[in-house]
């Protein structure tokens, strides 16, 4: 019952967001063609009454805003996204082609920058004060602190040109052909490794600084003496009293990244010329796609919302004490 | 037979506005299956007692003199020996059981991971003794509450809970901290009961501010304050011939006695009062009381006070 309450819950959520992205552009004066047909434009050029009216038709934006609304809904239901202006093609289709990289990208990136993150910040804590605890704190700010961009182009000066040891664009080698499907996964995986450790270095600082708080105020906890009393080793008290409590906003936390990774992506694609969304959303900003970018910032949305979704579940069967709530 | 024999323990902690002096030279001694009453006002070093006993404070903590249990020296024994002592020889129940218990994990499991560990039984073994002891500390129905989350137990049953911890690998010593503090009346008759029945077997330093439970449960109580003894003896005697004013001012706080609560605060553990240390409140003080710090003396046999009227 709970769990159905919740989709309800999300399910109105993304209901709102569309219809933001419905309304948002639309409560700006004017329409997408007033600046081709204004006569008192400065225009070189301008648009005819008759083919204005044809147009803003073609497009259906002569309809009731409650109509145009409903076909925006319908056609979305329907998977229909509009045209991409620069790449002439279905915005869904240019947006799929370009997510399973981002994907890549993110998840691996997540799978190493949160278990890495929360095993140094436990180990940090657990050494409060001790020469770990200053070494990786100073360590992990300072690494962390570049920015993403920056970072990029060290390691692409340093292992990619200096050295040579990995691809320094797109996401596999252009035109290549594979004798086996080992080949192509190990090119793909190799045109991930630098993207990927940006974005793990970018974003470890975060996770570790929010696990070695949040294990400094649980050790601090009176179960942690009670499982002390018991005569616990504290290797187990570390991960069976300890680690768990710690977890809990790290979950919470890593939902909210979501978007801030996404984001991030924007640099790290850029610099790395990979072909995911924060590419995209580049190209979609330069090209003022504006179909395009809506459908970006649709997809993004819905990732967080996501996100947000799969934390609240782990954070269920992470604490007993929000179940009955 | 004298089971734990403390001497000149000294409990000290550095901060930065001073040294500490939560236990200021304290000897005493607890006999097998004797309960023994620890009373004090907050802040008077009581806890601080239990816990050096457990080794469980910080390890920039000082702490002088001996310990003894069973002949070990508890306070020059390796940290693996200590743990070993912990919870298997010696249980300590942390006051405040809602935060003393972890949130995040089954009561019954709480439980249990002392029993497989002190007295290696495997997991489902264990956790059928855990619900045993969840049972013997009357909690209905304990097998389905082993398996509940602390937050889904009542204030009284969170505190049986912690009983039963302590109890799980049969200690010969339970240090037991302020076990009713925060509960209704009826439920501190029922816990006070539970304690009283358990204590039987065992010996228990029952560390508490409430003289009403030290009376029902203890055989020798002592009065603690500023970090030292100030009077022990055995419960009757101090009930009735209580020598130090510090004693006769905390009955006299008793409600049945008229509620004339003590004047003043106790002092600072970091500056305190030279002479006797509880002369700034007591009413019979004299010019001795302000220069000399007097001596724990033995006025009757087995009575110990620490006063210059006495």
């Amino acid at each position: 019952m709970h769990q159905i309450n919740k989709l309800v819950y999300y399910f109105a959520i993304l209901l709102i967001i569309l219809s933001i992205n419905f309304f948002l552009p639309r409560v700006m004066p004017g329409d997408p063609l007033s600046y081709l047909s204004d006569p008192g434009a400065d225009m070189p050029a301008r648009m005819t009454e008759e083919k204005r009216e044809l147009l803003l038709e073609y497009y259906g934006l002569d309809k009731p805003i409650s109509e145009q609304y409903i076909s925006y809904m319908v056609g979305i239901i329907h998977g229909d996204l509009g045209w991409s202006i620069y790449y002439g093609a279905p915005v869904l289709e240019v947006i799929l082609g370009r997510l399973k990289w981002t994907l890549l990208l993110v998840g691996t990136s997540t799978a190493i920058h949160v278990p890495l993150g929360i095993l140094l910040g436990a180990t940090s804590a657990w050494a409060r004060g001790k020469k770990k605890d200053t070494g990786l704190l100073i360590s992990i700010l300072s690494i962390s602190s570049f920015p993403s961009f920056f970072l990029g182009i060290l390691l692409v000066i340093f292992f990619g040109i200096k050295l040579d040891l990995f691809p320094i664009n797109g996401a596999q080698t252009a035109f290549a052909t594979y004798s086996s499907p080992f080949g192509k996964i190990f090119d793909i995986l190799h045109h991930l490794v630098l993207p990927a450790t940006t974005l793990v270095i970018s974003h470890i600082g975060g996770t570790y600084l929010l696990m070695r708080n949040s294990m400094l105020g649980v050790l601090g906890e009176d179960y942690i003496m009670t499982a002390r009393a018991k005569g616990l080793s504290e290797q187990y008290i570390l991960h069976r009293h300890a680690l768990m409590n710690a977890l809990l906003p790290i979950v919470t936390m890593t939902a909210m990244t979501v978007g801030f990774l996404i984001m991030g992506t924007i640099f790290v694609e850029t610099v790395f010329a990979y072909p995911g969304i924060g590419n995209l959303l580049y190209n979609a900003v330069l090209y003022r796609d504006y179909p395009l970018l809506q459908g970006i910032f649709l997809f993004m949305t819905i990732a967080i919302v996501g996100a947000n979704f799969i934390a609240d579940t782990i954070y269920v069967r992470l604490d007993p004490r929000v179940k009955n709530e | 037979m004298t089971l734990l024999e403390i001497s000149d323990l000294k409990t000290h902690f550095p901060t930065q506005s001073g040294i500490v002096r939560a236990v200021d030279t304290i000897d005493l001694s607890i006999r097998e299956r004797e309960t023994f009453g620890l009373i004090g006002e907050t802040g008077c070093g009581k806890t601080v007692l239990g816990l050096t006993l457990m080794r469980l404070l910080h390890p920039t903590t000082t702490v002088e003199g001996t310990i003894r249990y069973r002949g070990k020296n508890l306070l020059t024994i390796s940290e693996a020996e200590m743990r070993l002592i912990r919870g298997e020889e010696i249980a300590m129940i942390l006051q405040n059981p809602t935060t003393s218990l972890n949130p995040v994990m089954r009561v019954g499991e709480q439980i249990a991971e002392a029993i497989r560990l002190h007295q290696g039984l495997r997991r489902r073994a264990a956790k059928e003794k855990a619900v045993e002891m969840l049972d013997s500390v009357r909690i209905p129905a304990a097998s389905r509450r082993a398996n509940e989350y602390p937050h889904e137990f009542s204030g009284g049953m969170k505190q049986r809970a912690m009983i039963a911890m302590g109890l799980a690998c049969d200690p010969a010593l339970i240090i037991a901290d302020e076990p009713t503090k925060g509960l209704d009346v009826t439920i501190k008759a029922q816990i006070t009961e539970l304690i009283k029945e358990t204590a039987k077997e065992k010996a228990m330093l029952l560390i508490t501010h409430d003289l009403g439970v030290a009376r029902a449960l203890c055989d020798r109580i002592a009065l603690m304050y500023a970090g030292e003894l100030v009077e022990y003896a055995a419960t009757e005697e101090i009930f009735e011939n209580p020598l130090h004013p510090y004693t006769r001012g905390f009955l006299g706080s008793l409600p049945g006695n008229g509620l004339v609560p003590i004047p003043g605060m106790s002092p600072s553990l970091i500056d305190l009062p030279d002479g006797c240390r509880f002369h700034p409140r007591c009413s019979h003080a004299k010019a001795v009381c302000r220069k000399k710090h007097p001596e724990l003396i033995e006025v009757e046999a087995g009575h110990f006070v620490r006063c210059f009227d006495a």
